[in-house]
């Protein structure tokens, strides 16, 4: 058979199991396995490269981030840090027409930076900003959809869970995808809160319920007040947290692994002075860390033992033929590669998308002469969209269950989440017209 | 990622016979990862501020990573939080129970089939560790021996694939109860 076909034979059997619902990590070691077998017609060289995988797959420095960041994440979260950074913003925001839609997408990107995972984002602010738009005559599609949207923040600012995997994947420095990461991410929470300014002022029917709106005008609702001695009580843990572990990464005082070691004793230590700790919180965060980072280090020992088992196989190098044959640019390879993802990213999690795509990808990028960590933040923010776009968009439906509420459905959210899509399109294709968005700070 | 960050209690319906094993040695895991974070914090706390590294932190922290994953490689089975894709099995659902059932099942002994034979593939690897004393390290400055390390990927595996084993009774038995449109098992993001 040749390299092509083989090539289509294990990426499709992998496509197919995965949508068959075999649990996404068994389908690449399943499929690494015979990929090998296969490919070798040798069975011993099989079971030693999966057995390697298992036991030094992951026996990295590197690896030891996840757990930590995923720890420090979820310290946050318990502590109320996201609904102090909220409040604050929605006070400083408050004479601003769409002020509350602006305050989550201002939170969001605050507490992106001390979690590396969206939809840790969507569900604190679900609870925190949904309610609070909704009694101030926002629309709930709106809300929702916002919250949704600007979700996606928390896995393109640094620390990044996506961009770990990426790295990992595509062998390039994790700290370095992680400072790429930041002016694309701040790009993106202006471009959000540019567009709710404009739409609140434009076309204020698809943003507000306008009846209550009005109605709640008229009352003039007396709002929360804060002085500014709050205003800094509430701020100073997520600013102190947020300045240790960015600062540190960014001037290598820390490697991304004490990073996340730091970032989390810290969280743990605010935490511990909010009084979130109690009845039995912590071990069920710790619990819950535990369970989060298993199920993603062992997508990604599968991810390696499949990728290792693909370029065993001549598969990247068969598909680099391939296109250029076809006679596609870098540009025409890019697009191509972005309208794959964005496919995937409905009907597939964000972190199968990039176990699936970066080993066949990133050795057909390198070899067009892109900039790996150019083409790692174009993979995130392409990868990050189908958070978002139905049917499949998983930061979505954590909104709709965060929400519980059955007068709202996963289609309104959805919907309310559209103008997003848009302009992280717009944000997409700004990143890949201009590397330096995201090689300046590198 | 692959999970709600929610804090929830993950659901009770139905719940799987190795359940209360599985999370013993979920819990050595978890223990074991804030042991990493009081290493690495000792260490940048030692290594800039009282100029005493502590030597070895990072490979122990790197050579641990794994046997974290396999220690909750079996809880993840049991409580169904391991990856998937539900998307295509929510269609088929609604269509046909009996075909989402019988991929439930084909899942668990893919499952079954593929940690079985990583824990047969690690046995002799374990039994040469430990006759062998292989360990990490430098010698006369600190060592670790290596048989635990590769010891728990043998028990994780084989953990899992037991689990795996047993997850197929309580597929069929919802089987029979409800079609299988409450799918518990979320994808990641």
């Amino acid at each position: 058979m040749s390299d092509l076909g083989l090539g289509g034979l294990l990426i499709g059997g992998l496509v197919l199991l995965v949508l068959l619902g075999v649990h996404i990590g068994v389908a690449l070691l399943a499929v690494g396995f015979f990929g090998v077998w296969l490919v070798r017609d040798n069975i011993d060289m099989a079971m030693r490269l999966l057995y390697m995988a298992a036991y030094n797959g992951i026996a990295d420095y590197i690896f030891a981030t996840i757990p930590l960041f995923v720890l420090m994440g979820l310290l946050v979260s318990i502590s109320n840090v996201g609904k102090d950074t909220f409040t604050v913003a929605e006070y400083l925001l408050r004479k601003l027409r769409g002020g509350l839609g602006v305050a989550t997408v201002a939170a969001n990107t605050v507490f992106a930076a001390v979690t590396g995972v969206s939809i840790a984002s969507a569900a604190v602010f679900t609870r925190v900003a949904v309610p609070e738009m909704v009694r101030h005559g926002y629309k709930t599609t709106f809300a929702t959809g916002t919250v949704a949207g600007s979700s996606v923040l928390g896995m393109m600012i640094p620390p990044s869970l996506l961009m770990i995997i990426y790295g990992v994947l595509a062998e390039q420095s994790i700290g370095t995808l992680f400072i790429a990461g930041v002016i694309p991410g701040f790009m993106l929470a202006i471009v959000f809160a540019a567009m709710i300014m404009l739409m609140a002022k434009y076309t204020p029917a698809a943003v507000f319920d306008l009846q209550k709106e009005m109605a709640l005008r008229r009352a003039h609702q007396v709002d929360i007040t804060l002085t500014k001695l709050e205003m800094v009580s509430k701020l100073v843990p997520i600013a102190a947290l947020v300045a240790l572990v960015l600062g540190g990464l960014y001037t290598g005082f820390f490697t991304p692994t004490e990073a996340g070691g730091v970032g989390a004793a810290g969280a743990l230590a605010i935490a511990l002075m909010r009084r979130s700790l109690g009845q039995g919180n912590l071990w069920r965060v710790l619990h819950e860390t535990g369970s989060v980072s298993c199920t993603i280090l062992i997508l990604l020992v599968a991810a390696a033992f499949y990728s290792r088992m693909l370029s065993v196989a001549g598969v990247p190098v068969a598909i680099a033929e391939l296109v250029r044959d076809a006679g596609l640019g870098p540009y025409g390879f890019l697009t191509l590669y972005i309208v794959i993802v964005l496919l995937l990213g409905m009907i597939l999690d964000s972190s199968s998308i990039l176990l699936i795509m970066t080993p066949v990808a990133a050795p057909i990028a390198q070899a067009f002469g892109f900039n790996m960590i150019h083409f790692g933040v174009i993979t995130v923010l392409a990868v990050e969209m189908g958070l978002l776009t139905p049917p499949f968009g998983i930061s979505v439906f954590t909104v709709k269950s965060t929400l519980n509420d059955p007068k709202v459905s996963v289609e309104s959210i959805f919907a309310g989440a559209m103008p997003f899509v848009g302009a992280m399109f717009l944000v997409l294709l700004l990143v890949c017209a201009f590397p330096w968005l995201s090689l300046a700070l590198t | 990622m692959a999970a709600d960050t929610d804090l929830q209690a993950p659901p009770p319906a139905s719940r799987h016979p190795l359940d209360f094993p599985a999370n013993v040695l979920a819990s050595v895991g978890t223990v074991w990862i804030f042991l990493i974070m009081c290493l690495v914090v000792a260490d940048v706390i030692g290594r800039d501020f009282l100029d005493a590294p502590i030597t070895g932190v990072a490979e122990f922290s790197a050579r641990s990573v794994a046997s974290i994953v396999f220690l909750q490689l079996a809880a993840a089975v049991c409580s169904g939080r391991m990856t998937r894709s539900d998307f295509l099995l929510n269609l088929i659902g609604k269509r046909s129970p009996a075909a989402v059932t019988a991929l439930d099942v084909l899942n668990s002994v893919v499952g079954v089939a593929l940690f079985g034979a990583l824990a047969i593939i690690a046995w002799p690897e374990l039994r040469q560790s430990l006759a062998s004393s292989e360990f990490y390290g430098v010698q006369g400055v600190y060592s670790v021996p290596a048989w635990p390390f590769r010891g728990l990927i043998v028990a994780g595996s084989a953990a899992a694939a037991l689990c795996y084993l047993l997850t197929i009774p309580g597929i069929l038995r919802r089987h029979g109860a409800v079609a299988a449109a409450e799918d518990p098992l979320g994808g990641g993001a």
